[in-house]
C-alpha cells in the first residue's frame, strides 16, 4: 500500500488552489463564473480552509475577478471549510468535486457559514477537473430505456382480480365495484403514456428558476424599483404571476389534460430561493451519475450557474435564517445531519389545498372576494395582502388562457382529413373550451373538474416546491360529476362509456402527476432517496356527517391506480370499520397484493379521534386527507406543514451514552448527563439522562423550525396557496403568518423502536439481571460488538418491542407520552401547536448510516427501524407484532404512525384465501386501535432478483416508510434494509 | 382434577390446521406409536431433553455440570437418557441453546391466557384453537376442563385425533364443547395398522363410524401419505371405498414430510422407518385419481 505523504499532499492542495486562481486569469469562460459583466455578478468572497485541530490554515479571496490563495487565517470568511485533520484533507481534496457534500455526511469535512459558497466552490473545482466530466452538449437524451410494455414478460407485474357483482358502500353506478373486467389493454392511450413515462429520463428544468430570477432582477427583492422595502407578499405574488404568465403552455401529444409543471416532458422544477443551489456542484455531472441521472444541457447549466444561483446565494431560506438569527446552535445541529432534518429549507408544501372550493366556486370568485376585502381593508399591509392574492390568481387565469389558446393553435396544425388527427382536433377543441372556463369558474363536467385540479396544481407549483403538495380526497371531489354524467345515460352502453371515461380521466391526471420529479443532489440519493414529489391522493372513509364516503369514484380511482402501477400519486385509503364495507377493505388488500405496496390503509376511526383530541372539530376531523406520506390535513382549512421535521430519536440515546457527545463528530452536541461507566445506579437514572438529551434536542428542533418559519415569511410567503384556503382572506393573513383555520406543524420522530429496544436491554441485563456492567456494554458498543459476541448473544435473548412480552410496550408508551408533552406544549411561528407522528420516509436508513452500534444489538451503520415497526428478528410471528404496535396510544400520535409489514402469501393459498387472511390481519390491527398499515407484499427473493436484474423490475414498488418508491431507484442500503425486514410467511 | 399437562409446543398464527388464524397446541404423549411419526418428540408422555448436534460448539460445559454421568461426547446421541434425571443444569449452561427441554407443563389457566391473546384474530378470520399432538385426547381429563372453559369464551375449537379414545368419556366431556374434528385414518387393514402403528384400528374405526352417525359436528378425515405404507393403491382405495360407504366426500390429504427424520436423533432414538424424499408429482397425480370423487384441501 502506498503511504500518503501528508505534507506533500497539502502542498499539492495549495498548488491546486493556485492553479485554479491562474485559470481564472487565463480563461475567459472560467472568469465569467466569478466576474460577469453581462449579468453584473462580481463574486467577492472569502474562504477559509482549515483542519479541526487548527493545524493547517489556508484562505482564498475572490475579489474583482481575481482569486488569491494564502497561508493563515482571514477575518470574517463567508464560509469556513474544515477537515477532520490534515490526513483527511490530503485524502479528499482531489476527489470528485460533485461528491463534496458526501464528505459532510461522513464528517470528514464540515463547514460553518453560507452553504451556497461551498456548493459554488465545488462547482468551480469541478470545472477545472474537466477530465472527469463528460462534455454534455448534445441533444438531451430523453429516453433512458425504451419500453413497449413494462407489464409484459416473465418478470412483469401479474394482476389478479376478484369481481363483486353487487353494489356496496355508496356505489350507485358500478354494477361491479371491483371493475374486474377491465385491464390496461382497454385503455390504449393510458397504456402508451404509462410506458412512455417509465422510459423517460427526467430532465432539469430551468424555466421557473430563470423566470423567477428575471422578475427579481427587474423588480427587486429586498427593495422595490423605487428603493422602498418590498412588501414580501406583493413581491412573491408578482414573481408567481410572472412565472405563470410567461411559462410555456404545453399540451403533450395524446394527453387529455393541458398544462405541465415544467417545460420538459418529465422535468425537475427548480426553486433557487429554497434549496436549488445544493445541486450546483453536480451541474456538469448529473446526467451521468450512477443513481438516477437527470438530463441538463450545458446551456441550462450555464443559466443556473451564471444567472440564477448567484442571485440567490444570500436570498434563500437557509441563509436568511442563518444571518437573521445569528447562526444559532439549533441550525448548526441541523447541518450535522444526524440530529434532525428540517424540511423548511426545502419546502413548505406539505399540505392539502382546498381544491373542492375551486371546483365548486372557481378562482374568480376568490379573486372577487379579495377585491371586496381590499376595499374594506384599513391598513396598508392589509390592502397589500389582498392585492397579492389578486395578482397571484391573475397569474393562474393568464396561464389558463394560454393553455386554451395553445390547444387551438395545435389543432390548427393538424390535418382534419386524417381520421386520427380529426379525433385529436376534437379533443383539443374540448380542451381549449375547458381551459377557457376552469379553474376560473366552477367545474360542471368530470373532465372540467379534473382539468381544474390539474391547472391549479401546476400553478401552485409555480409558487411552492414539489414536495408533497397533495391532492386530497379525490373520490369525494369527483363523485358528484360522475353521478351527474352517469344519471344522464340512457342505456348500458352509454353507462359503460361514462365508466371508461372516468377511468381515462383519472388516469390522465395520474399520468400528469408523474410529470415532475424532485430535485435531489447525489448525496440525497445516497443518504435518503427514492422519494417522488409525493402528490398524495386519499380515498374512502366517512364524510363530514359521519356517513359512508366510499363511492363509485373510490373504486374507479383504486382500479386506475392498480392498472397504472405508478409511484405517484401516493395512494392513501381511509377505512372506517363498521361504516365502510368489508368488501371495500378486501379490495384495498387486493390492490396491495397487485401493487405490492399501495395504498396505505388508515384506521379512520382512530385518526379522527386523534384529531378531535387535538382540538379539531368533529366535522372537520372527518374531512382529513393524507399529505405527503400519511399525515392528516383538513382539506382547505388546515395549514399544518406536516413534515416540518424528522428527528432522530437515536441521536439523544448516543448522547446519553456519551455524556452529551455525539460519536459521529466527537462534538459535545448535547448536554452533560453523566458518564455511563460510573454515574448510573438505577435504570431510571439512565432513562432520565436519555429524556434530558431528547428534550434538549427536541427544543432545539422547535427553535430552528420556528426560525425557518420566520424566514419564510420574508423569503417565501404564499399568496397563491393562501387563496386556496378558508381563513387567510377572513384573517388578512398569509398562510405562513397563520392565516389558516388550523395552524399546526407536523413532526416525525424516527426510530423509536431502536431506542426502546436499547433501553430494554440496558434495563434487563445491566440493572435487573446484572449480567454485566454498563462499562462492559459501552466497550461492546464502541467496538461494534467485535470480540463481544457473548454479550451480543445475551442481548439477543432480551424480549424487545414487538415480542408482546411484559414491559416491552410500557417503555415505548412512556417515551411517546414524553415526546407528546414536549411538542404539544410548544407553539410554532404561526401560533399553532406541534403534532407528533412516528414514520420515517427513508430517514431511518440515512440516520442509521450515521449511527454507531446500539445497546439493542444493532450494528454500526445499519438501518434503523422504519416508522413504528418492531425490529427484524424480534418475533417470528406477526400477531404479537401487530398487537404491540396497536397497543400504543393513538391519541398521542395525531401526525400518524406507520406500521410496515412485509408479508407474502401463504404457500398453496389461492388469491381469495390470501385476501381472506390479509384482511383478517388488517381488520384485527384496526380493532385493536392500530393507526395505519403499510404492506410490502413482495418476497425477499424477488427483491434480491430485482437488485441483480434492475432492468426487469422498473415497475417494482416498495413501501419504505410512509411513501412508496421504485425499488430499483433506491440506494443499496435502502434496498438491503427492505430485504432484511422480517418477512412474515405464515406457516 | 388434572391441573397441568405437558405440551410440546404452542404455535400461534397457524393456518393449516383448521379454518382461519389459529393457535395450535401440541400435547405430549400418544397411545399409538407409528413408525413414521412426524412429531416423534410428542410421542412420549414424559419430559425429555433434546440435543441439536448442528448448533453444538462442543465447548464441554454441559459435561462439567452433569453429576449423573449422563453426558458422553463419544456417544452418538450425546445423552444417556437412562442416567439423566432431567435436572436441567446442562440446558442452563449451554451457550448455543443446543440442549432444550421437550415438554413444558402448562396449567389450564396459563394455556387459556395464551390462547385468548389472539382472540381478535380468530374473530376476524373465523379461526380459533386446534388441539393436536401427540394425542390431545390422551389427556382427556385436562382437555375436558380446557374445552369447557374455551367454549364459555366462544372460542372455535378443533381437535386433531388419532381416534384411539374412550368413547363414553369423549361424548360426555369433549364433543359437546368442540366445533370440528380432524380424524386421522391411516391404514385400513387392522393387522397392518397394528404392525405400523402399534395398535389395531378396530377401536379407531368404531369410534369414527359412531362419530359420523352422531352427526353433531363436522368431522373431516385426514389421511397421512406415508410412502409404501399408507400411500399404496391398495390402502388408499380401501380407505376411499370405506369413506364412500359412510357417505363422506370431504377429506384432507397430508403429504409426507421427511424432515421428521432429523428430529428423532435429537431425542436419542434411531428412526424406525426411512424415506427421505418429498411427495413427487407422479405420486400426487396417482393419489388424486384415487380420490377423484372427493373434495380435498390444497393438495
Amino acid at each position: 500500500m502506498q503511504v500518503l505523504d501528508v505534507e506533500k499532499e497539502l502542498e499539492n492542495f495549495k498548488d491546486q488552489l493556485n492553479l485554479l486562481a491562474m485559470i481564472f486569469d487565463t480563461r475567459r469562460k472560467m472568469r465569467r463564473e466569478i466576474y460577469n459583466e453581462k449579468t453584473g455578478f462580481y463574486f467577492n468572497a472569502k474562504y477559509q480552509f482549515t483542519t479541526k485541530d487548527d493545524a493547517f490554515n489556508v484562505y482564498v479571496i475572490f475579489k474583482d475577478g481575481k482569486m488569491t490563495v494564502a497561508d493563515g487565517k482571514i477575518d470574517d470568511p463567508n464560509i469556513t471549510i474544515y477537515y477532520k485533520d490534515k490526513e483527511t484533507l490530503a485524502n479528499l481534496y482531489n476527489k470528485s468535486a460533485e461528491e463534496s457534500l458526501d464528505y459532510l455526511l461522513t464528517n470528514e469535512m464540515g463547514y460553518s457559514g453560507n452553504m451556497s459558497y461551498l456548493t459554488k466552490f465545488s462547482y468551480l473545482t469541478s470545472l477545472v477537473m474537466g477530465a472527469k466530466i463528460k462534455d454534455y452538449k448534445g441533444p438531451e437524451n430523453r429516453i433512458l430505456h425504451p419500453i413497449e410494455d413494462i407489464d409484459s414478460g416473465e418478470k412483469g407485474r401479474k394482476l389478479q382480480n376478484e369481481s363483486l357483482n353487487r353494489k356496496v358502500d355508496k356505489v350507485e353506478g358500478l354494477d361491479d365495484p371491483y371493475l374486474a373486467k377491465y385491464t390496461l389493454n382497454d385503455f390504449p392511450r393510458l397504456k402508451y403514456l404509462k410506458n412512455r413515462r417509465f422510459a423517460l429520463k427526467p430532465a432539469i428544468c430551468v424555466e421557473r428558476a430563470k423566470l423567477v430570477t428575471e422578475f427579481h432582477k427587474e423588480n427587486g427583492f429586498e427593495v422595490d424599483k423605487s428603493g422602498n422595502p418590498f412588501n414580501p407578499e406583493l413581491r412573491q405574488a408578482g414573481a408567481v404571476n410572472y412565472i405563470m404568465s410567461n411559462k410555456k403552455p404545453i399540451i403533450h401529444d395524446k394527453h387529455l389534460l393541458a398544462g405541465s409543471t415544467t417545460s420538459k416532458e418529465v422535468g425537475i422544477p427548480m426553486y433557487p430561493e429554497l434549496i436549488a443551489t445544493a445541486i450546483w456542484p453536480e451541474l456538469k455531472t448529473i446526467g451521468e451519475r450512477e443513481l438516477n441521472p437527470n438530463d441538463i444541457s450545458d446551456k441550462d447549466a450555464d443559466i443556473l450557474s451564471l444567472e440564477v444561483f448567484p442571485y440567490y446565494m444570500e436570498r434563500n431560506v437557509r441563509e436568511y435564517c442563518r444571518t437573521k438569527f445569528n447562526y444559532p446552535k439549533s441550525q448548526k445541529l441541523e447541518e450535522g445531519w444526524v440530529f434532525y432534518f428540517m424540511m423548511k429549507t426545502n419546502a413548505i408544501s406539505h399540505t392539502v389545498p382546498g381544491f373542492p372550493m375551486v371546483l365548486n366556486q372557481g378562482l374568480k370568485s376568490v379573486k372577487n372576494k379579495a377585491e371586496k376585502f381590499e376595499e374594506n381593508a384599513k391598513t396598508n399591509d392589509g390592502k397589500n395582502f389582498y392585492k397579492a392574492i389578486q395578482i397571484a390568481i391573475d397569474g393562474v387565469l393568464t396561464y389558463s388562457k394560454n393553455l386554451s389558446d395553445e390547444a387551438l393553435r395545435i389543432a390548427e396544425t393538424l390535418d382534419s382529413t386524417d381520421p386520427k388527427q380529426a379525433e385529436r382536433i376534437e379533443e383539443l377543441k374540448e380542451i381549449s373550451r375547458i381551459c377557457a372556463k376552469v379553474p376560473a369558474k366552477p367545474a360542471e363536467t368530470l373532465h372540467e373538474a379534473v382539468q381544474s385540479i390539474w391547472t391549479s396544481f401546476v400553478c401552485l407549483h409555480c409558487e411552492n416546491a414539489n414536495s408533497a403538495l397533495s391532492i386530497g380526497r379525490l373520490d369525494q371531489m369527483l363523485q358528484p360529476f360522475f353521478l351527474r354524467e352517469i344519471k344522464q345515460t340512457k342505456n348500458e352502453n352509454e353507462k359503460e362509456d361514462i365508466i371508461k371515461k372516468a377511468i381515462e380521466l383519472v388516469g390522465a391526471l395520474f399520468v400528469r402527476l408523474n410529470d415532475h420529479d424532485p430535485l435531489m443532489p447525489n448525496v440525497g440519493w445516497k443518504l435518503f432517496g427514492g422519494s417522488s414529489s409525493d402528490d398524495t391522493v386519499t380515498v374512502g372513509g366517512i364524510d363530514r356527517d359521519g356517513k359512508n364516503a366510499v363511492n363509485d369514484m373510490t373504486y374507479v380511482i383504486l382500479k386506475t391506480n392498480e392498472m397504472l402501477g405508478f409511484q405517484d400519486p401516493n395512494m392513501n385509503a381511509r377505512y372506517y370499520s363498521g361504516i365502510n364495507s368489508n368488501e371495500y377493505l378486501r379490495r384495498l388488500i387486493e390492490v396491495n397484493v397487485n401493487m405490492g405496496a399501495s395504498p396505505s390503509i388508515h384506521n379512520d376511526r382512530t385518526m379522527i379521534e386523534a384529531l378531535v383530541h387535538e382540538g379539531f372539530s368533529l366535522e372537520d376531523a372527518r374531512d382529513w386527507a393524507a399529505t405527503g406520506c400519511v399525515e392528516p390535513t383538513i382539506v382547505g382549512k388546515h395549514y399544518g406543514h406536516t413534515n416540518c421535521m424528522l428527528l432522530n430519536m437515536v441521536a439523544p440515546l448516543e448522547m446519553a451514552l456519551n455524556n452529551g457527545v455525539i460519536p459521529l463528530t466527537g462534538e459535545k452536541a448535547g448536554i452533560e448527563t453523566g458518564d455511563v461507566r460510573i454515574n448510573f445506579v438505577e435504570f431510571e437514572d439512565f432513562l432520565d439522562a436519555y429524556k434530558m438529551q431528547l428534550k434538549y434536542l427536541a427544543e432545539q428542533s422547535i427553535e430552528i423550525n420556528n426560525f425557518l418559519g420566520e424566514s419564510h415569511k420574508f423569503i417565501h410567503p404564499t399568496p397563491l396557496l393562501s387563496s386556496f384556503y378558508e381563513g387567510p382572506l377572513e384573517k388578512t393573513k398569509d398562510l405562513i403568518q397563520g392565516g389558516a383555520i388550523y395552524n399546526t406543524s407536523g413532526v416525525a420522530l424516527v426510530a423509536l423502536t431502536d431506542v426502546v429496544d436499547s433501553l430494554l436491554v440496558i434495563k434487563d441485563l445491566i440493572f435487573d439481571k446484572k449480567e454485566f456492567n454498563f462499562a462492559t456494554l459501552k466497550d461492546a458498543i464502541d467496538n461494534d460488538f467485535e470480540g463481544y459476541e457473548s454479550i451480543l448473544h445475551k442481548i439477543e435473548q432480551v424480549p424487545k418491542f414487538g415480542s408482546g412480552e411484559e414491559g416491552t410496550i410500557e417503555i415505548a408508551q412512556d417515551l411517546i407520552d414524553f415526546c407528546y408533552e414536549i411538542y404539544n406544549s410548544a407553539e410554532n411561528y404561526r401560533g399553532g401547536k406541534y403534532l407528533v407522528g412516528y414514520w420515517s420516509i427513508s430517514y431511518h436508513t440515512g440516520f442509521g448510516m450515521l449511527t454507531g452500534a446500539l445497546p439493542s444489538g444493532r450494528k454500526k451503520g445499519k438501518a434503523l427501524t422504519p416508522g413504528l415497526t418492531p425490529a427484524p428478528g424480534t418475533t417470528d410471528i406477526l400477531l404479537p407484532s401487530i398487537k404491540s404496535v396497536a397497543a400504543l396510544n393513538y391519541l398521542k400520535m395525531a401526525n400518524n404512525a406507520s406500521y410496515n409489514v412485509k408479508l407474502v402469501p401463504h404457500p398453496g393459498d389461492s388469491h381469495s384465501e390470501t385476501l381472506d387472511l390479509f384482511t383478517s390481519y388488517v381488520q384485527s390491527f384496526f380493532d385493536l386501535n392500530g393507526m395505519q398499515w403499510q404492506f410490502n407484499v413482495i418476497s425477499s427473493d424477488t427483491l434480491r432478483d430485482a437488485m441483480a436484474n434492475p432492468i426487469d423490475y422498473r415497475w417494482l414498488l416498495v413501501r419504505v416508510s410512509g411513501y412508496n418508491a421504485y425499488f430499483t431507484k433506491l440506494n443499496k442500503n435502502m434496498q438491503l434494509e427492505i430485504i432484511e425486514r422480517h418477512e412474515y410467511q405464515p406457516k | 382434577m388434572i391441573k397441568e399437562t405437558l405440551l410440546v409446543d404452542i404455535k400461534r398464527n397457524a393456518l393449516d390446521d383448521g379454518p382461519g388464524i389459529r393457535t395450535l397446541v401440541f400435547f405430549k404423549g400418544c397411545p399409538l406409536s407409528c413408525v413414521w411419526c412426524q412429531n416423534p418428540e410428542a410421542k412420549s408422555l414424559h419430559k425429555e431433553i433434546s440435543f441439536n448436534k448442528d448448533i453444538c460448539s462442543e465447548c464441554g460445559s454441559c459435561l462439567e455440570v452433569c453429576n449423573q454421568n449422563a453426558i458422553d461426547f463419544s456417544y452418538q446421541f450425546r445423552i444417556y437418557r437412562s442416567n439423566c434425571n432431567l435436572c436441567g443444569k446442562c440446558i442452563e449452561i449451554c451457550p448455543n441453546d443446543a440442549l432444550k427441554f421437550v415438554g413444558q407443563n402448562y396449567s389450564i389457566e396459563s394455556l387459556i391466557e395464551i390462547i385468548l391473546k389472539d382472540r381478535v384474530f380468530y374473530n376476524n378470520s373465523g379461526g380459533g384453537v386446534t388441539l393436536s399432538g401427540g394425542e390431545p385426547l390422551y389427556h382427556i381429563d385436562y382437555v375436558k376442563n380446557l374445552v369447557k372453559k374455551l367454549k364459555k369464551k366462544a372460542i372455535h375449537i378443533c381437535i386433531e385425533t388419532c381416534g384411539y379414545y374412550n368413547q363414553e368419556k369423549f361424548y360426555e366431556h369433549i364433543l359437546p364443547f368442540i366445533d370440528l374434528i380432524y380424524f386421522d385414518l391411516k391404514i385400513y387393514e387392522p393387522d397392518l395398522h397394528a404392525k405400523f402403528c402399534s395398535v389395531s384400528n378396530e377401536k379407531i374405526l368404531a369410534n369414527f363410524e359412531d362419530l359420523i352417525k352422531n352427526q353433531s359436528i363436522e368431522v373431516i378425515p385426514r389421511i397421512p401419505l406415508i410412502p409404501n405404507i399408507t400411500d399404496t393403491d391398495e390402502n388408499l382405495s380401501k380407505l376411499a371405498n370405506y369413506l364412500i360407504t359412510l357417505n363422506i366426500r370431504k377429506i384432507i390429504l397430508l403429504p409426507y414430510n421427511p424432515l421428521w427424520l432429523s428430529k428423532t436423533a435429537t431425542i436419542g432414538i434411531a428412526p424406525t422407518y426411512n424415506y427421505s424424499k418429498w411427495l413427487d408429482n407422479k405420486n400426487k397425480t396417482r393419489i388424486k385419481s384415487i380420490f377423484s370423487h372427493f373434495e380435498f384441501n390444497n393438495f
